[in-house]
């Protein structure tokens, strides 16, 4: 007979919340902790620390209390409970390894002795095996992968590596203790970390705290510095401290010494609905399971003790998920459709059950009806669509219509390269799509390397048939699926050159935008700008002549890499493929013949648009200074169309030549200001306007995250005087002119940012009131077509 | 290279006025039944009621112009055809006339009319020929953009204070014979004022211009001067910068002057043009 109901190994927030659960119910538990203190993970946290409970939505239960505070009273809290409740904990004991079986296992520790227990749950978080850097000179002492105290440092140069909490949270410490701190991103925006990490982190990097390198990644580290590489190249930032906080991984060898089976490509150990493993009567709950949040850990703590005293209860987030399948509350069927999401959509192959859950909480389940349009081409729209059950037409053309059927996915165009939406999509009979909105599909791209290899062999496979040839199945192209690679460039790369002779790529354009460009004389002149979502380069594997123009990145770009020979071999077996990149390359050649004439105006206004982010715009307002006359009717216009105020500012902004690109929105294909906005405020409309919406809090993450200055905090200001009025009574402000915003409850400083004029007929109000005609808006593709064609 | 398409270049517009004016004339010379070409016959009213539709419908642009959410119908358009219907009064309202001209109340509303049109062709020309200059003098006399939010005017006026400032503090090691041409610098310069200040600013003489050459007179007496000699100096540096941003300042209030001093006749007959053009028609209609 085993000594105890249930060993609970760690003492982390899901071991500490099953403990006390344990005690409350009388159970006879025991709780098994390595380090010589409970709750380890929170005591290693950075000192001062301040703790956040989100998701918001998700209720807790637990026997602890928790709620937002500073990880001190937290810990004091916690160590109370577990005492008024007579946890019974084990401190320095290191599990080795688990014998027996349900009903009796036998828990060896590294001391010698062992316990026993009908029940295990593992529940040691993912802490104790953080992940390294994996460049050369990381063992030379330099780098840490924790940081106890940043008090510890003081006006020293200290290189954070990492984007998520703890390395903000790092960060951000070393820079209130007057250290120099360099953060490095590997991402171009701050999308892992909780909302309130991210707006403090940037608001420290614009006020010029903390250096932050984007889109960065380390290379070596030196004695006292570490080489970075970022899209500008390779720099060497000083360093008397590295400090890596890249997070954690599953301790895989553990784990399956106690019987967890990772599934193919996954990074969590399988576990059922209640948590238990394939070992039966051992249980993974926490970090371990795959849900780093202490909320999620503190509710599953709980809820793995209910199942163990056998009186199961449900997940505290299956309801919010009941409701949007449409199922009654405590409707077990739950089960099963979550069973058959993550069957039929491969795109969820590689999440557990319990990942699944949580990005079906953010998602949205739509039923349409047979014929319906679920998007529209041409419409902006950045969400990722699944198809559940039945089918989905995409027609692309009147000839060629695709029909995707379950598990299946589009929208991707809009989500990966920020572009339109090409294609319609119409339902089919008895059709149910689940839509991801961006965010969590971003998410699910990040932390699922099968649903990114999902999507990418997709894109190129609908490249070929969309772009190409119809006749193109997945197949013809198996072994081009096989090989091609994700190749980064940062701007100004050259990822073709003009005049080599063993050409053997082709590159699809994932995100970004190129700029093609040939020696004309001695100068470089700009022949082309080519957005995402183009094939570049195959005309020489066509030919098999030299390259004939250089391709450079205009802003970040990603390309998808494929093999000349593989593309070549293609080219042979398909007709159809050969004829349409003949006249693909017909078409260009006459173009590129045209245009290579030496004209250094035309070179320089397009280097100054590209070099001020125009390549990222979709929709961009540029002034010519040869007709403006400076009467400000554009800001005027924008004013008295947006309740007074504008969000233009024609004379700010950057002048060359003749062109000037006065402050206002752009519309970036990948909107900066979207990347971490806490209610979801910012979204792409119809028209393609990224707009704020009524639900703005006004934290001001937008104004901080846009490159360009186009977004300001403001208040709607006073009505607009009357002639009458004031003249008659004195009363109110001058004719015409209004008053400053009278701040309130009600009229808080929101955002404000261009719309493109959305509800107004006719279209932007800048450029329809400029006199002179000086004032255009235009997507990047138009604007260097006309720069092209100018005369 | 333009991308821009300007209110000139329109072709719509003049086709139209052009078409309007020959027709009327081809009408006016071939068709006079009653044996007379005046106002008082079908032709001189038809074209007299539809010049005064067009002189009501492109005075009516001062308004319309400030409607912004009105219309969906670009400026650029009806600045156009308020540009080439303009013009083509001079010759319908000529034709409605039968060239009968002496000094009555209905010459002088041709007259205001002529003036009108007249301030108008200064328009077009200046609209057409100061904002390249205007807009690449400021932007070429920029040197550093201390933040994104200031525009190239308020640079300039920060640079100026910034030269001040700068002089004002340089006075501490100075000899006292640099108060007096700091102090006028900073007093004395001024930008703008009344209407020939404007206009001919960037020519006449400046206070800081002349600060300069007096400082540059004063600097012989401290060449030597190891440790003033570097001062006097930098405070020439200064002034010189100070001197070349006031006068690009000037030449910006100049040419925005330009932009708008024809406004200040072209607004005002128009006006006297309305009042004239009823009396006119009231005129004829009971005394003629």
């Amino acid at each position: 007979m085993a000594e105890f109901k249930v060993a609970i190994v760690g003492s982390g927030p899901a071991g500490i919340s099953a403990a006390t659960r344990a005690a409350k119910l009388g159970l006879e538990h025991v709780l098994l902790e390595r380090a010589p203190n409970l709750n380890n993970t929170l005591f290693k946290f950075q000192k001062g620390k301040p703790v956040m409970a989100t998701p918001d939505s998700l209720p807790l239960r637990s026997e602890l209390h928790f709620e937002a505070d500073v990880r001190e009273t937290i810990l004091e809290n916690w160590e109370e409970t577990a005492r008024q409740l007579g946890v019974n904990y084990r401190l320095n004991a290191e599990v080795l390894s688990i014998e027996g079986e349900k009903g009796n296992f036998v828990v060896q520790l590294a001391d010698g002795t062992s316990v026993t227990a009908e029940t295990v749950v593992i529940a040691i978080g993912l802490q104790g095996n953080l992940r390294k850097m994996g460049v050369p000179g990381e063992e030379n002492g330099l780098t840490h992968y924790q940081l106890d105290d940043p008090k510890d440092y003081w006006d020293k140069d200290v290189v954070v590596v990492g984007a998520g909490d703890a390395a903000i949270e790092n960060a951000i410490g070393l820079a209130d203790n007057e250290n120099r701190v360099t953060i490095v991103n590997r991402k171009r925006e701050f999308a892992r970390a909780k909302p309130g990490n991210i707006s403090q982190i940037l608001a420290a990097i614009k006020e010029e705290r903390i250096a932050c390198a984007y889109n960065a990644n380390p290379v070596s580290v030196q004695e006292s510095a570490i080489t970075l590489k970022d899209p500008d190249g390779e720099q060497i930032v000083r360093a008397d401290r590295v400090i890596a906080r890249l997070g954690a991984i599953a301790p895989r060898k553990f784990v399956e010494e106690v019987g967890g089976i990772f599934e193919e490509g996954a990074q969590f150990p399988r576990v059922s609905a209640e948590y238990e493993s394939d070992r039966p009567g051992l249980y993974f709950v926490g970090a371990l399971a795959g849900y780093p949040l202490i909320k999620h850990c503190l509710n599953q703590g709980y809820e793995v003790i209910q199942t163990i005293a056998g009186d199961p209860v449900d997940g505290a987030d299956l309801d919010v998920l009941r409701e949007k399948f449409g199922l009654q509350k405590n409707d077990s069927a739950i089960y099963q459709t979550l069973d058959t999401v993550k069957e039929s959509i491969p795109l969820f192959g590689d999440l557990t059950i319990l990942q699944l859950r949580e990005f079906l909480l953010e998602a949205d389940v739509h039923a349409p009806d047979q014929g319906d349009h679920i998007i529209r081409k041409g419409d902006a729209g950045a969400s990722l669509f699944l198809i559940l059950r039945g089918t989905v037409d995409i027609p692309i053309s009147k000839e060629t219509r695709f029909t995707l059927s379950k598990g299946a996915f589009f929208g991707e165009m809009g989500l990966v390269m920020g572009r339109r939406r090409t294609s319609d999509a119409i339902a089919g009979d008895d059709c149910i799509v689940i839509e991801i909105p961006r965010m969590a599909a971003l998410k699910l791209l990040a932390s699922s390397e099968a649903a990114r290899r999902n999507l990418n062999d997709t894109l190129v496979l609908r490249k070929f048939q969309t772009f190409l040839a119809p006749t193109i199945t997945a197949e013809d192209v198996e072994e081009i699926l096989a090989s091609y690679e994700i190749v980064k460039f940062s701007r100004g790369d050259e990822i073709i050159r003009e005049g080599d002779t063993d050409a053997d790529a082709c590159y699809l354009i994932q995100s970004g935008s190129c700029a093609i460009s040939r020696m004309v004389g001695d100068q470089e002149t700009i022949i082309n700008y080519v957005p995402a979502g183009e094939l570049l380069g195959e005309t020489a594997l066509l030919t098999g002549a030299p390259r004939n123009a250089s391709v450079r990145a205009a802003i970040g770009v990603e390309a998808i890499k494929i093999r000349g020979d593989l593309f070549r071999e293609l080219m042979e077996k398909k007709p159809a493929l050969k004829a349409k990149v003949e006249s693909m390359a017909e078409t260009r050649a006459e173009q590129a013949k045209k245009r290579s004439v030496g004209n250094s105006a035309k070179d320089r206004a397009i280097e100054f648009l590209l070099a001020n982010g125009i390549g990222e715009a979709t929709n961009a307002i540029i002034i010519d200074y040869t007709l403006c006359v400076n009467c400000d009717f554009c800001e005027k216009a924008c004013a008295e169309t947006h309740k007074g105020i504008t969000r233009l500012h024609r004379a700010q902004g950057p002048t060359q030549g003749d062109l000037h690109i006065p402050i206002s929105c752009r519309h970036c294909e990948h909107p900066h200001c979207m990347a971490d906005c806490p209610p979801n405020a910012l979204h792409r409309t119809a028209s393609g306007a990224v707009a704020v919406d009524e639900s703005c809090i006004g934290c001001g993450n937008c104004v901080r995250n846009c490159p360009y200055g186009a977004i300001k905090m403001s208040a709607v200001p006073a009505k607009r005087g009357n002639l009458l009025t004031q003249l008659l009574f004195g009363y109110g402000d001058r004719p015409g002119e209004r008053g400053p915003a009278q701040k309130s409850k009600e009229n808080k400083e929101t955002a404000r940012k261009c719309d493109l004029c959305e509800d107004v007929h006719g279209g932007p109000a800048c450029v329809r009131a400029c006199p002179t005609g000086a004032v255009m808006r235009t997507s990047p593709e138009k604007l260097f077509e006309s720069i092209q064609e100018a005369r | 290279m333009r991308i821009h398409q300007g209110f000139l270049a329109n072709r719509t517009w003049p086709i139209i006025a052009f078409l309007l004016c020959a027709s009327a004339a081809a009408i006016w010379v071939f068709y006079a039944p009653e044996g007379r070409r005046d106002g008082s016959t079908v032709v001189g009213y038809g074209l007299g009621g539809l010049s005064a539709l067009i002189v009501l419908w492109l005075s009516w642009l001062g308004v319309m112009k400030r409607r912004f959410a009105s219309s969906s119908v670009r400026r650029r358009n009806k600045v156009s055809a308020h540009v080439w219907l303009g013009l083509s009064l001079i010759v319908l309202v000529a034709l409605h006339s039968g060239f009968q001209f002496s000094f009555n109340v209905h010459t002088l509303a041709y007259v205001l009319l002529v003036i009108v049109v007249l301030s108008g062709i200064f328009g077009i020309y200046f609209y057409a020929s100061t904002p390249r200059a205007m807009n690449s003098n400021v932007a070429s006399a920029i040197v550093e953009k201390k933040h994104p939010d200031l525009s190239d005017t308020e640079q300039l006026e920060l640079d100026i204070r910034d030269i001040d400032q700068r002089m004002e503090r340089s006075l501490q090691n100075l000899p006292d014979a640099f108060r007096d041409p700091i102090v006028k610098s900073r007093e004395r310069t001024r930008i703008g004022g009344g209407l020939f200040s404007i206009l001919l600013g960037p020519w006449v003489g400046c206070a800081t211009r002349r600060s300069l050459s007096q400082v540059q007179k004063l600097r012989e007496q401290f060449r030597d001067d190891p440790d003033v000699g570097p001062r006097v100096d930098d405070l020439a540096a200064d002034l010189s910068r100070k001197a070349d941003v006031v006068r690009c300042l000037r030449r910006d209030t100049r040419y925005k002057a330009l932009l708008t001093l024809w406004l200040w006749i072209h607004i005002p007959i128009t006006v006297a043009l309305l009042v004239t053009l009823i009396s006119h028609i009231t005129l004829v209609f009971f005394y003629w």
